[in-house]
């Protein structure tokens, strides 16, 4: 009689409950750089052009307008454009529980003509620097136009097991409290100075998905 | 024993409320310069099976001296999905407005999926002059990949419907594309409908 009480309860918990989830609490993004910076600052939400939807494991960032556009300019001037978007979003992982696998995407437009290069790279790191997270790099080439209205890269990093046993130590006692720490890039070099181009590398939306998932430990 | 069968039949309802077969929406969230929540009504029907997006500015239009102009929505499900199931969607419903002179071309884009990899393709395209409502349904490419995650319990999971406009002329014409609206429903014939799978089969 026990065994089936407790066997109910159990089935109860496990089958109502979703276990332990990571949160995501926070974030904040700031730029730098030639082209359209990113923004968020809670202190500051109606500067945004930088947003974050978390409901769960799952977040997404989306940017109204990051990037760069590069000049349609005749004869001298400024050859090599740059915007930095600094993000730092911080996760709390539940106690005895690691991060097991990250999926990251990123949806893009490009318009970029012939002559001109362009691209943009993540680079990212989890848990005080210690774990590095793969980067995505997109590159566009100066022989080739880019005419691209919306496409996307991803990819599914498992965590080695050094990354692990480090998350493991830090979430034996508690919860831990740490940040997803990313940069990205978006570089243009426009064409010679002398020559008369028409071309130019259009910022357009952007966004940026996290999606990990834990494991218990042991 | 009376006892022992009762509370096996009640271990048996329970399970099979929580493990029945059916995604729940339990939120939807709208975010882009397109929709952002001053500018969309978002209703959930009250089963969480069925969702009706309205938008008061999805819209673009181009004039003259441009060339291109573009739009977004991002639309956000979080689902909440059961054991050992996955879902992927079969379809999305789009009414609008669209008028373009000669030589003007809109296209609309779609990019949708769980994380991940994304679906991504061209929904639908029109080319100047035209000047007429649209409603159109656009059925979704299936694949093994284009499934949720199977989980052994119980999850959330995100449904990403990524939405642009596009407006492109090489001349000095005028045009405009609206997207009024976004029907979804979760299985059920019309609208968006989720599929699904048994992960153990």
């Amino acid at each position: 009689m026990k065994r089936l009480c407790l066997g109910f309860i159990v089935s109860f918990l496990s089958a109502t409950g979703y276990g332990q989830e990571l949160t995501w609490d926070s974030f904040r993004a700031f730029g730098g750089g030639d082209g359209v910076r990113c923004q968020y600052d809670e202190n500051n939400p109606d500067a945004a052009n930088t947003y974050l939807d978390a409901f769960g494991p799952n977040a997404t960032f989306v940017f109204d307008s990051f990037g760069i556009d590069l000049p349609r300019v005749f004869g001298g001037g400024k050859l090599d454009y740059e915007a930095s978007c600094n993000i730092e979003a911080f996760v709390t992982i539940p106690q005895g529980h690691y991060i097991e696998t990250l999926s990251q995407t990123i949806l893009f437009s490009v318009k970029k003509g012939r002559g001109a290069l362009g691209g943009v790279s993540t680079n990212g790191f989890l848990f005080q620097d210690q774990i590095p997270i793969n980067q995505i790099n997109l590159e566009f080439l100066p022989d080739e136009r880019v005419d691209t209205d919306l496409a996307d890269r991803s990819n599914t990093q498992i965590f080695d097991p050094i990354a692990r046993a480090l998350q493991c130590a830090a979430t034996a006692l508690g919860p831990l409290k740490t940040k997803f720490k990313f940069q990205m890039l978006a570089i243009g070099v426009r064409p010679l100075p002398f020559i008369e181009f028409v071309t130019n590398i259009d910022s357009g939306d952007f966004t940026f998905e996290l999606q990990p998932t834990i494991r218990r430990c042991g | 024993m009376m006892k022992q069968s009762l509370l096996i039949l009640g271990s048996l309802v329970v399970e099979s409320m929580v493990y029945g077969q059916t995604a729940i929406i339990e939120r939807v969230r709208t975010l882009g310069r397109a929709c952002s929540v001053d500018t969309t009504a978002t209703n959930v029907s009250p089963d969480g099976q069925a969702i009706t997006l309205t938008f008061s500015e999805f819209a673009a239009d181009i004039s003259d001296g441009q060339s291109y102009v573009r739009t977004f929505c991002r639309v956000n499900m979080d689902l909440l999905v059961p054991e050992n199931v996955a879902f992927t969607i079969a379809s999305v419903d789009y009414r609008g407005f669209v008028s373009l002179d000669d030589d003007v071309e809109a296209n609309h884009w779609l990019s949708f999926g769980f994380g991940g990899s994304m679906y991504t393709f061209e929904t639908m395209a029109f080319a100047g002059p035209i000047f007429e409502d649209y409603a159109e349904r656009v059925w979704l490419p299936i694949s093994n990949e284009s499934y949720s995650p199977c989980s052994r319990r119980q999850n959330r999971v995100r449904l990403r419907l990524h939405n642009v406009v596009t407006l492109r002329q090489n001349t000095d014409q005028e045009g405009y594309i609206g997207v009024d609206s976004l029907d979804a429903e979760l299985n059920q014939p019309l609208g968006l409908v989720l599929k699904w799978k048994n992960c153990n089969l």
